[in-house]
């Protein structure tokens, strides 16, 4: 293997569990439902770290279906954060709080 | 000279995920992911997956964080948004992150494969020819799942659902101020 860094699979690979570590840690310990959309996006992001790293560093010859998987995972976190966005808007608008203690009952 | 990019790129990327997760204002979290979104677009390009990084940086950098950075700014109104109270105590979600870097740890060293590293190459046109060819279905859903969004959105912040689902939160709209509502039925007509 080469002495490198950067041409290392495994570098990529512990950058990826730290950045999914520190999501899963933002998820865990916020009550505000902004932050808990950050972090789930962090974990995301892992995971495309993840698909890429396993596309380039391979035994075949090239393919870049890990890419698809990428750029699925990009546009379904698009998609995820404007619906969730939206939704907490809509109850921003009654409720005047983002906090998951105030939004704990589902009618009132 | 490449593995001090590197190094600094990977750096900057872990750096601005633990700024998300650490930082008590929701602004200076937003702005630590943003950091990290853009830093983790270099680390694509180093996997040579120039399309990708591009995607990530206009999709992420230009719609997600500006979409998070509004909503931010917009909900500002509620009482201690720059503070995020934990939700449970902190060595708790410590404890449950330490195992799962520990267990992924012991993945990477246990797991014996051999990896080969690819050649360096414009990635576009075959990820085009394999969304028109092989992975057609998942373009088109992915295609469904947008137009899904985009209406999902919509009816989630229609005015009048928002509007049966709270009828005493706003008597200005419905008992009549005759101000408020022409100003309001004039916004609409524009």
């Amino acid at each position: 293997m080469s002495p490198l860094l950067s041409e290392n699979p495994n570098s990529y690979l512990i950058i990826a569990v730290l950045i999914f570590a520190a999501g899963m840690f933002t998820v865990l310990t916020r009550k505000n439902i902004l932050a808990i959309i950050m972090g789930i996006e962090l974990m995301l992001n892992a995971s495309v770290i993840n698909f890429l790293t396993f596309s380039f560093f391979r035994q075949q010859t090239t393919n870049y279906s890990g890419h698809i998987f990428a750029i699925s995972i990009i546009v379904l976190a698009a998609a995820e954060a404007v619906v969730a966005l939206s939704i907490l808007l809509a109850i921003f608008q009654q409720r005047k709080s983002v906090m998951t203690d105030d939004i704990s009952d589902m009618k009132g | 000279m490449k593995d001090a990019i590197f190094i600094m790129v990977a750096v900057l990327a872990v750096g601005g995920a633990v700024l998300t997760a650490a930082s008590q204002s929701i602004i200076n979290a937003a702005l630590g992911l943003l950091l990290s979104l853009m830093s983790v677009a270099a680390l694509y390009v180093f996997l040579n997956a120039d399309f990708v990084a591009i995607s990530q940086i206009l999709v992420y950098v230009g719609g997600i964080m500006v979409l998070l950075l509004f909503s931010i700014m917009l909900s500002s109104g509620a009482s201690d948004v720059m503070k995020n109270n934990p939700a449970m105590k902190v060595f708790p979600a410590l404890v449950t992150v330490v195992f799962f870097i520990g267990l992924a740890i012991y993945a990477l060293k246990s797991a014996r494969l051999e990896f080969f590293q690819g050649e360096y190459a414009a990635s576009t046109r075959d990820i085009g020819h394999l969304f028109l060819k092989e992975y057609v279905l998942v373009f088109e859903l992915i295609s469904v799942l947008i137009v899904v969004m985009l209406v999902g959105a919509g009816v989630m912040l229609r005015k009048e659902l928002v509007r049966k689902i709270s009828p005493g939160k706003t008597p200005d709209a419905s008992s009549g101020a005759p101000g408020v509502k022409n100003q309001s039925t004039q916004e609409e007509s524009k």
